[in-house]
Parts: structure tokens; C-alpha cells; sequence
């Protein structure tokens, strides 16, 4: 059991996982389904950096549909200026994540150097975001253009090449959509497997440390500002990859990203999919989107009222969101050792494999110090979703 | 001053780069990570790479003898445990002086009997500055005293000297007491 | 002189209007401590019924209370279903209640159509020398300050109040005297409700009765029950007052949108001064 749960945490065995679920469920879809499916994982990537610096690093940030955007509209400045000269957009989409991370470092050393707290971080990113709204949806007229690229204003930026590499000897052989939906599952899968990567190393414990407890970790001698504008820039690169996948995939881009909703819905797939799980972020994506279009062939133009409808429910049913849930399901099927097989002065199943007791469990760690004084804590780490469900409803906690 | 370079402004993870351990009263552990994790941390800011931190782990770990509350999440420790164990953070960062503030608040007898043998293996490799108003600690760990009146010194030297020292005593039991000159 | 007049009133009726929108919420967020991202649809919801009432030809005067009630209710059963599970989980409530807004916005509006309507000013308006202003706006000044003296009367002078106050402070130790904590706290959700919903049908006839009603408002409410600090009663008005006042000043001698820049300024710089809200350091019960 050990052994699998090695291999489940080891770096490389969930992106790939993800990618060949992916990957064979676009073997099953028609050409146009792929076109939404291709969405569908885009979408996921940025709920992917956001449950990185949320779930994982602690920090609440509503800018990552900002550094989507911004690097879309790069993508799309870059890519048609360039491209019909050089017959590849591999430099659009390297610009585009360039472009992102630059301002995520940007702003978070604004912020984090800038020692501000986490409330003013949420209410920051969220103004950044709305005022790149404004920007951008007034900017139609024709002097609004940088080269051949005119941003649009409300209306957007048209004719945004799609993807090509510029193998030689085709140039200008532009990807098509089927074959966009695979390179979008590769760059969703590679990135995952970088941010995998990089919470392994020390510096992931780091991070771990300073979303647990960052005063304490600052007093241990670690450069938490540094760290945090280290994470705030990645996350904004892997949601700038989304960004410029995004306007190679629509061949278009309008400043609706930066809005309020669109921002809001990156937290709802983070929240569904289970909070600091990374594979959560693709989960919690597919099911909201599912689920939504499902619903509202029924109900039409009722997505709102489904999204929060799923946000209520998983808010009180399933806190953890969904993959811990899952993982509960595959544990009913898959009985673990009984208690006394396991490694001895292992005193939980999750302390076992080292990385495991890094991984956080759903809401807990919203969950304020107040609820430190239920006098069951102590066996928190053994307890998972699950016994918050057998818990009755309605034992009011003591707010501060 | 600290080595011969001035310290106070210097941002709290700077200092403690320098080489400045603090153990605080409050225990200030990360209650949902393992002991061995606690303690990794704590060694892994000082080191280059995660095998010396791991190394470093097992060493401190003997020390402080939690080794085989190694793999436990550190908020299932008992109050002394916790203690030791955030002792054993500030060493597992090699300081070169270590500040523990008041360390024996909480603890049963036998804990705090420990902690003395603890303390003096510390000073061993440190200089370790100790605020404590448990006297038979302080009796115990038979070390200079520094008594402290309203931020200034007041008395110091051996234990047993200070206990007689009547400007001590007033202070100790409350009386009205002026320090000459203030 | 008389144009004076006009501007009294005017500036008053802004405070008026603030502080009924945000009574509610300073029992719901300033005395219980809970995020409810609903209030705004609270307020909606208010409207509407007004609206409903109305349309089935109910008087405005019997409507207004009525709707008060109902949303009373609507606020106990949200207490019981979605408040209570969380208690304690900021983060979680703040979620749940967002949810909630979201799916009460798109329900209204499934069920009656996005579309705004009006209910008509009752009372018209009242000419001064060369200025005029609408009665309605006394009404509002009038059931802004009865609002007020009554809330304040209820938690301070009655024995719910008192319980209430003491199964939010020190629940266990309340529960340990005897006081179901439980049923105060979703009485208490309640009447903040009620006054949300009082809030949303004393203003239906002055803005339409949109799904979105809410919106525009809820950011106003949390703002002055912030800046009004721990004293729900005195400081909330006193914030009212304040920012409602500046608002209606400033955008009586220049435009509404500089009002609500100006409104935005001084709630900074005045939560940068007094860090915790204006009645951070009063002495007031509530």
C-alpha cells in the first residue's frame, strides 16, 4: 500500500494520469466537442496556478484571470505582428507566459516586499483585475493598437493566428482544432508537472511552511517575501501559458476575462475540485463546466444559479472538495492495511510516505485557530471529510 | 550586537541568519506537520541541501529525545514535549546564541528536570540566555544570574549571592523600591 | 433659505437611506460576526415582495411591514440551513453566502424577468419657495431614525436582547445559564433579515425593483458598518451620518459619481485614522 501511495505522490504519475484520461477521452469526442473540451482544460490550467498559490501557498489572489488575460492579449499582439513573418507562434506563446509572470512579479513584489496582509493581497489582485477591465474595454478605437494588433476595446482582438510551430518546409501550417486539443492537454500536463516538481523540492516544504504558519517560518530564518513573490510569479506564468493556449485555441480575445465573474469562477473550480489538491483545479473544472451545460440545456441561461447552487452544496456537503471525496470512494474499494501491518512510530497512514502529511486537506487550513478549541483536534490528521460529515449538523462553533 | 555587528534593524529572518535563536513562552510549532518535519525546517533554513537538513534532523532529534515521536503531527505532543521540541528547532539552526524564554512554563517536575539537563547541554555549544521566574530552575541550572528591574540590571552574579541581596528581595516581594539614581 | 431646506432634507434622507441598508447588516456582520454576502439580495428580495404585494393590490403602508416579515422569515430559514453548519468557518460562510446571492439573483429574475419595475412614489412632493422634494423622503428619514431607536431599545432593554447579546459574546458560557444559543442566534439572523428586508421595501418605490437591486448597494452597507466600528447602534449611525452626509453634499453641488468617489475617500482615509471604526473607543453598549 505504501508503494502505491508512493507512486500517487510522486511527481509525474498525476499529470500523466491526467493527460491519458484526456487524451482518451478525445479519441471518444467528435472534432466540435474537442473544441469545448480544449476550453475545458484551458480553464483548468488557471484554476491549476490559482490552487497552487491558494491552495498550496496560502495566498488568496483574484488576479490570476488578469495574468490569463494579459498574456492572451500578448499572445495575440505578438502573434500578429510575428507570426506572418516567421510561420510559428511558439515565440507568441513564450511571450505570453513572459509577459504574465513579469507582471505577477511585478505586483507581488509590490505586494509581498510591501509586508501587506492577506486581505489587502485578495482586494489588490481583485482591483488589478478590474481596472485592466476598464483599460481594455476602452480602448476601441483604431489608434488603440500595438503594431498590426488592434485591441478592440469591448469588441476584442480578432484574427489572432492559432497555433503553429514552423516546422520548415510548412510554414504557416496552422494547428486545427482536434490537434489543438492535444497540445493544450500536453501544455496543461507539462505545467502540472512542473508545479508538482517544484512543491517536491525543499523550497516546496518552504512554501508549505509559510501557508501553515508564516511568522514562525520567517523566525526560522527563511525570506518569506522572496518566497511568496517566488510563488505569486509562477502561478502567474502557468496561468499566462492558459492565457496565450486560450487565444491560439479562440483566434480571439476580449477583456471579459478580467471581469468579476470570470475571476469568481476560477475559485468556484478550485473550491469544487478540493482546495491545495492541484489535481482538483482539472476535477473541480470539468464538473462545474459539465455540469453547467448539462443543466442549462434544461434551464436555459441559468448558469449563475447553478454555479451557486454547486457552490452552496460543496460548501456544506463536501468542504474537501471533490478529489478527496474520490480518494475516499477508491479507499471503500481498495481496502488499506489494517493499522498494525503499517510502518511502526507512523502514527497516522498519512505519515508514512514523507510528502504525504505536506498535502493539506481540504478547508482545514481556512479553518481560523477558533476551531483549534474543540477538544477532538488532536486527531485531525486522521480524520478526513468524511468524519466532518458524521459530525451533527448545527454544533455551533464559538466565533471569536 | 551581535559577533560585533549591529543587529536591531535587521528584519527578523536576517537575525535569525546571523545566528540568533529565540524560543518563545508560547509554543510556536507547526501543530499539523510531523516532529521530524518541525524540526527539518528549522534545519533546512541554516543548510544548502535537504539531505544535510535530514541528517541535521536525526541529530537533533537524539538530543532532544522526541525520536520516537518522530513521525507525529507536532499539536498531538504533550505541553512539555512541545517545548522540547521547539528547543530542538532552535538548535537544529546551529545558533551561536540561543534566547529561551522562560522554557519550563507549563512543564510537570519531571519535564522540567530534563529541560536543566537539556540547557546545560546546549551551553555546551552556545551561549544560552534563560528568562525564567522558576527559581529552583534557575537554582538548578547553577549558572550567572542577571536580575532585571523595569529594563534596567539590578543585580548580578552567583544565585546564592543574590538571594540575600536585599534590594532583590524588595523587588521580588513587591515593595516600594527605587533603583539609586533613576 | 429655502433652497437650504431642500438640501437638509436631501442630506438627510441620504443618511436615512444609508443607514436602513445597513442596520441589518450591522446585527448580522457587526454584532454576530457573519459574512453574509446575501444582504444585498436581502434588500432585493424586500423590493420584491413590495412588489408582489402591491401588484395583488395590497396598500404600500400594510406592504412595507409585511415584506419585512417575510423576509424575517426567509432569514431564519437561511440561518438554520446554510449559518448554523458553518458557525466559525469565516471563509466557508463567505462562500456559502455568495453562493446564496448568486442563486437567489438568477431565480428572481428566472421568475420575474430581468426586466426593472416600478412602483410608483407615493405622497409626492412638497414645494418650498422654488424648490421641491419628495415627501417620501420625510418617510424615509422618519422610519430610518424609528428603525433605529427601536433596534437599539430591543438588544439593550429587552430580555431577548440581553440573551442574544450573551449568546454571541460567550456561548458557552450563555449555554451554561441556560440560554439555547441556537435559537438566538437564528432569531437574531432573523431580525437583521427583517431589517434588510424593511430596507428593501422602503426603497423599492424610490429605485426600480430589479434582480439586481442588491448589487448596488451591498458594498455601501459593509463599508459603513465597518467604518462604523464595534458599536452596531451608535456607530453605524454615526457612519451613516457621515459618509451618507458627504456623499449628498458633495454630489449636490457637483455630480452623483464625484459623491461616490468622495464617499470612497473618506471611508479610507477614515478607517486609516481610526483603524477600528469610529466607535473603536466609545463607551456605548451597542
Amino acid at each position: 500500500m505504501n508503494r502505491a501511495r508512493a507512486v500517487w505522490t510522486s511527481p509525474w504519475f498525476q499529470p500523466v494520469l491526467v493527460m491519458l484520461v484526456a487524451l482518451l477521452v478525445g479519441t471518444l469526442a467528435t472534432d466540435f466537442q474537442k473544441v469545448t473540451l480544449a476550453l475545458w482544460v484551458i480553464y483548468g490550467l488557471v484554476a491549476l496556478s490559482l490552487d497552487f498559490v491558494w491552495g498550496r501557498a496560502g495566498i488568496f489572489s483574484f488576479g490570476q484571470t488578469a495574468f490569463f488575460g494579459v498574456a492572451a492579449y500578448a499572445y495575440g499582439v505578438i502573434g500578429i505582428n510575428l507570426s506572418p513573418n516567421t510561420g510559428e507562434t511558439v515565440t507568441a506563446l513564450v511571450g505570453a507566459v513572459v509577459a504574465a509572470a513579469a507582471l505577477a512579479a511585478a505586483l507581488g513584489y509590490f505586494m509581498f516586499y510591501g509586508k501587506v496582509g492577506d486581505v489587502y493581497v485578495a482586494i489588490i489582485t481583485l482591483a488589478v483585475t478590474l481596472v485592466l477591465l476598464q483599460v481594455m474595454t476602452s480602448t476601441a478605437g483604431p489608434q488603440y493598437h500595438i503594431g498590426k494588433a488592434q485591441l478592440g476595446g469591448y469588441n476584442g482582438m480578432t484574427n489572432i493566428p492559432s497555433m503553429e510551430f514552423g516546422y520548415p518546409g510548412h510554414p504557416g501550417d496552422q494547428m486545427s482544432q482536434p490537434d489543438t486539443y492535444n497540445f493544450v492537454v500536453l501544455l496543461a500536463g507539462v505545467a502540472f508537472f512542473f508545479v508538482r516538481v517544484l512543491l517536491r523540492s525543499g523550497f516546496g516544504r518552504v512554501i508549505t511552511a509559510i501557508r501553515e504558519n508564516e511568522l514562525r517560518t520567517e523566525l526560522l530564518g527563511y525570506d518569506v517575501r522572496r518566497a511568496k513573490v517566488i510563488v505569486f510569479t509562477v502561478g502567474g506564468a502557468v496561468a499566462g501559458l492558459a492565457g496565450g493556449a486560450y487565444a491560439g485555441w479562440g483566434n480571439f480575445m476580449n477583456p471579459a476575462p478580467f471581469s468579476l465573474p470570470a475571476a469568481a469562477l476560477i475559485v468556484i473550480y478550485v473550491l469544487v475540485g478540493g482546495k491545495g489538491t492541484l489535481v482538483g483545479a482539472f476535477i473541480g473544472t470539468v464538473a462545474v463546466e459539465w455540469l453547467s451545460t448539462a443543466l442549462g440545456g434544461i434551464l436555459p441561461s441559468s448558469t449563475t444559479l447553478v454555479v451557486g447552487a454547486i457552490l452552496i452544496g460543496v460548501v456544506l456537503l463536501v468542504p474537501g472538495g471533490l478529489t478527496p471525496l474520490i480518494g475516499h470512494l477508491v479507499s471503500r474499494i481498495v481496502p488499506s492495511p489494517p493499522r498494525a501491518l503499517r510502518k511502526p512510530g507512523a502514527g497516522t497512514p498519512d505519515a508514512g510516505a514523507g510528502e504525504d502529511v505536506w498535502r493539506p486537506q481540504g478547508g482545514r487550513h481556512d479553518q481560523p485557530r477558533v476551531s483549534s478549541r474543540r477538544a477532538s483536534l488532536p486527531d485531525r490528521s486522521e480524520r478526513g471529510w468524511e468524519d466532518h460529515l458524521l459530525q451533527p449538523v448545527g454544533r455551533p462553533i464559538p466565533a471569536d | 550586537m551581535l559577533e560585533g555587528r549591529p543587529i536591531t534593524r535587521l528584519l527578523p529572518h536576517q537575525r535569525a541568519q546571523r545566528g540568533i535563536g529565540i524560543k518563545l513562552q508560547v509554543p510556536s510549532i507547526y501543530r499539523d506537520l510531523s516532529v521530524q518535519e518541525n524540526v527539518w525546517l528549522a534545519a533546512f533554513a541554516k543548510m544548502s541541501s535537504t539531505r544535510q537538513a535530514e541528517a541535521a534532523v536525526d541529530r537533533v532529534l537524539a538530543r532532544i529525545g522526541l525520536v520516537e515521536r518522530a513521525g507525529s503531527p507536532a499539536g498531538e505532543l504533550s505541553h512539555g514535549e512541545q517545548q522540547w521540541l521547539e528547543i530542538g528547532m532552535v538548535v537544529a539552526s546551529s545558533p551561536e546564541v540561543i534566547l529561551l524564554d522562560e522554557p519550563t512554563a507549563g512543564m510537570t517536575h519531571e519535564e522540567t528536570n530534563r529541560t536543566v539537563e537539556l540547557v546545560r547541554s546546549l551551553a555546551k555549544t552556545a551561549t544560552v540566555v534563560v528568562v525564567e521566574h522558576d527559581m529552583e530552575f534557575v537554582q538548578r541550572l547553577d549558572a550567572p544570574v542577571t536580575v532585571l528591574h523595569e529594563g534596567r540590571i539590578l543585580a548580578q552574579g552567583r544565585l546564592s549571592e543574590i538571594r540575600h541581596d536585599q534590594r532583590v528581595l524588595d523587588v521580588y516581594l513587591g515593595r516600594t523600591f527605587r533603583v539609586a539614581g533613576s | 433659505m429655502d433652497q437650504a431646506l431642500t438640501i437638509v432634507v436631501s442630506v438627510l434622507a441620504s443618511m436615512a437611506t444609508l443607514l436602513l441598508i445597513s442596520v441589518g447588516l450591522a446585527v448580522i456582520f457587526g454584532l454576530m460576526r457573519v459574512i453574509n454576502l446575501a444582504h444585498g439580495e436581502f434588500l432585493m428580495l424586500g423590493a420584491y415582495a413590495v412588489l408582489v404585494a402591491t401588484r395583488n393590490g395590497v396598500s404600500l403602508w400594510i406592504a412595507i411591514p409585511l415584506a419585512a416579515l417575510a423576509v424575517g422569515v426567509f432569514g431564519l430559514v437561511v440561518e438554520r440551513l446554510l449559518i448554523r453548519p458553518l458557525y466559525g468557518r469565516i471563509l466557508d460562510t463567505l462562500l456559502a453566502t455568495w453562493g446564496l446571492s448568486l442563486v437567489l439573483v438568477q431565480a428572481v429574475s428566472i421568475a420575474f424577468g430581468p426586466a426593472t419595475n416600478g412602483i410608483g412614489t407615493p405622497l409626492g412632493s412638497v414645494r418650498v419657495g422654488g424648490y421641491s422634494f419628495s415627501q417620501y423622503s420625510l418617510v424615509l428619514i422618519v422610519m430610518a431614525a424609528v428603525t433605529l431607536v427601536v433596534v437599539y431599545l430591543l438588544f439593550t432593554r429587552t430580555s431577548y436582547g440581553v440573551m442574544a447579546r450573551a449568546a454571541i459574546q460567550n456561548p458557552a458560557m450563555a449555554r451554561a445559564l441556560g440560554i439555547d444559543t441556537a435559537r438566538m442566534n437564528m432569531l437574531t439572523f432573523g431580525i437583521g433579515s427583517a431589517l434588510a428586508g424593511l430596507a428593501g421595501a422602503l426603497l423599492a418605490p424610490v429605485a426600480g425593483v430589479v434582480p439586481s437591486f442588491g448589487q448596488a448597494y451591498i458594498a455601501q452597507a459593509f463599508m459603513t458598518v465597518i467604518v462604523g466600528g464595534p458599536d452596531v447602534i451608535t456607530g453605524t449611525s454615526a457612519a451613516a451620518g457621515l459618509l451618507g452626509g458627504s456623499y449628498s453634499l458633495v454630489s449636490y453641488f457637483t455630480t452623483p459619481f464625484i459623491g461616490q468617489a468622495a464617499l470612497l475617500v473618506i471611508a479610507i482615509v477614515l478607517l486609516r485614522v481610526l483603524p477600528q471604526g469610529l466607535s473603536g473607543n466609545w463607551r456605548t453598549y451597542l
